[in-house]
């Protein structure tokens, strides 16, 4: 009888075998069908040819800054003709920026306005150039559906530099016109306000903006709407709220044994400040205030999670929401120890909050012993 | 002036040893179909990022995440622990005994199958599997140890 290990041998071979059986897909890359060399061909075909023998020759003339821009033909969005055979000389003295890696079809516009709702290559069009520039998407289906709208709400207030307020009132807020969709196709550097200089990770939450951005080696990676703690009409305070809950854990989330029902009160503070992740909850969590997805807490019990529920302004009673599909997608970017920075609705830097103005807003009893606000 | 056959011969066994272990660790995640498709995607970036990447200190470990974001679009959470091995885990071996591991497999955390599947199934070391996942040597110890308990008595197999 085989061992576990002799076992593990034969299935890791399995495995192999049947990658070595894929073929390159999408019907986009014309690639030759050497299957040993099948991820060299298929990586080389996969890249705007010029675009890449220029980063690389530019590169070597020593002018391609950090942060260089995104042209609308890079890979993921351009057809792909090219093989390796035909890649033309690379010569250190081409003058071809980096920008210029569009091929000669150039993209449509979009025939009309779309919104939530809208279906078809216009829709995957929208998804595909967000995707690519790190907004989190979903699914590329050519379905406008609310993780698509997430996406274009990140956009408009992060790129097109519309405050959540003035976006909150909007009642086009949704809408990508062919007038929008142009501005998107422009070359766009989404670059962290804090570089880490590696090939770190780490989370900038721009509060003022409801937005958020995981960065990679200072690359955007996922870029996401999120919902934090409510404020009231000025933008910067936080309101109050009274309600009778049901504690099982404390504020560290260690669990409280017997649940206690308590009538307590607390402000719907997310404050800012340069934190790291310090516990992450795999699955569901039902805290005393409403159901958390995911929790990737960095702040006490303050935290980035997934909500069924993410709407144009801020409404939570503290924590970031985010929608559950971007939570997982935050769940395997992120680890305990990478660092958050958050940009509090006062619009202060993160390093000039003092600890104490760092601190989440502790529950607290309510002073009658009763929940009315 | 860049050779560019140096430039190819380098990224090509770059692709065989690096690329190689970075599909592996795509395909524990993920299975079979987006692990290689994620894989396939990053080596495409890996070529186009060619004149960094060749020098950074933890290629690996940075090529892994970015597979992480290229499978991301293909993993729909409510079937994630769905998507190892494959689609179809009985299209991956006709020994029955392989693919009861590779379902057993399933069953464990994502880092455990991880770590268990490129020690003992492909023989990295633990510092090399640390690297490509991000993760530290003795984080690896951890889920290698305790996958193969889990995976054990799962299937009552002799140690």
């Amino acid at each position: 009888m085989r061992t576990l290990d002799d076992l593990l041998i034969v299935a890791g071979a399995a495995l192999d075998e049947r990658c070595a059986e894929l073929e390159p897909s999408t019907s986009d890359r014309n690639v030759g069908r050497s299957p040993r060399r099948h991820l060299v061909v298929g990586a080389a075909a996969s890249v705007v040819v010029i675009s890449s023998v220029a980063v690389l020759a530019v590169r070597n003339g020593g002018d391609v800054g950090d942060g260089a821009s995104v042209a609308p033909g890079s890979p993921l969005t351009a057809p792909i003709s090219e093989t390796l055979d035909t890649l033309p000389p690379m010569s250190s003295d081409s003058a071809t920026p980096a920008s210029t890696g569009v091929p000669s079809t150039t993209i449509p516009s979009l025939a009309g306005p779309i919104a939530k709702g809208s279906s078809g290559e216009d829709v995957r069009r929208v998804e595909e150039r967000l995707a690519e520039l790190g907004f989190f998407v979903g699914d590329i289906d050519g379905e406008f559906d609310s993780l698509t709208e997430q996406a274009v709400w990140a956009w408009k207030k992060l790129v097109g530099d519309v405050s959540w307020q003035e976006f909150d009132d909007d009642p086009a807020k949704t809408t990508v016109t062919p007038e929008i969709w142009q501005t998107m196709l422009q070359p766009t550097d989404i670059a962290p306000r804090r570089p880490q200089g590696d090939e770190s990770t780490h989370v900038e939450i721009y509060l003022p903006l409801q937005v958020m951005a995981v960065f990679i080696g200072d690359r955007p990676v996922l870029i996401a709407h999120v919902s934090s703690g409510e404020v009231v009409d000025d933008g910067v305070d936080p309101t109050m709220f009274c309600e009778v809950v049901t504690l099982d854990t404390d504020a560290n989330g260690e669990p409280v044994d017997p649940p206690q029902e308590k009538a307590i009160c607390a402000e719907t503070r997310t404050p800012g400040g340069v934190f790291e992740i310090t516990r992450r909850l795999d699955g569901k969590r039902i805290g005393p205030l409403g159901g958390m997805y995911r929790p990737q807490y960095f702040n006490y019990g303050i935290g980035l999670h997934g909500a069924e529920n993410v709407p144009t302004r801020p409404v939570s009673h503290g924590m970031v929401r985010i929608s559950t599909a971007a939570a997982d997608a935050a769940w395997s970017l992120l680890d305990r120890g990478d660092r958050v920075y958050v940009w509090g609705q006062d619009g202060e830097e993160p390093e000039e909050y003092e600890r104490s103005e760092s601190l989440p807003s502790f529950l607290y009893p309510a002073p009658d012993g009763s929940a009315a606000p | 002036m860049l050779d560019r056959q140096r430039t190819l011969d380098g990224f090509e066994s770059f692709v065989a040893t690096t690329g190689e272990r970075v599909r592996r660790a795509l395909v524990a995640y993920y299975g079979i179909e987006i692990g290689a498709e994620a894989a396939a995607e990053t080596m495409a970036v890996a070529w186009q990022r060619w004149g960094e990447i060749a020098v950074m200190d933890n290629p690996g470990g940075y090529l892994f995440r970015v597979g992480q974001s290229c499978a991301r679009p293909h993993v729909r959470w409510r079937r994630r622990s769905a998507e190892f091995p494959s689609a179809d885990p009985s299209s991956v071996s006709d020994d029955a005994a392989v693919v009861d591991l590779l379902r057993s497999m399933r069953r464990l955390p994502v880092a455990q199958r991880a770590c268990v599947l490129l020690v003992k199934s492909y023989g990295f070391s633990y510092r090399e599997v640390a690297e490509v996942l991000g993760i530290t040597e003795a984080a690896v110890t951890n889920h290698v140890h305790r996958g193969l308990r889990r995976l054990r008595s799962m299937m009552e197999v002799n140690p």
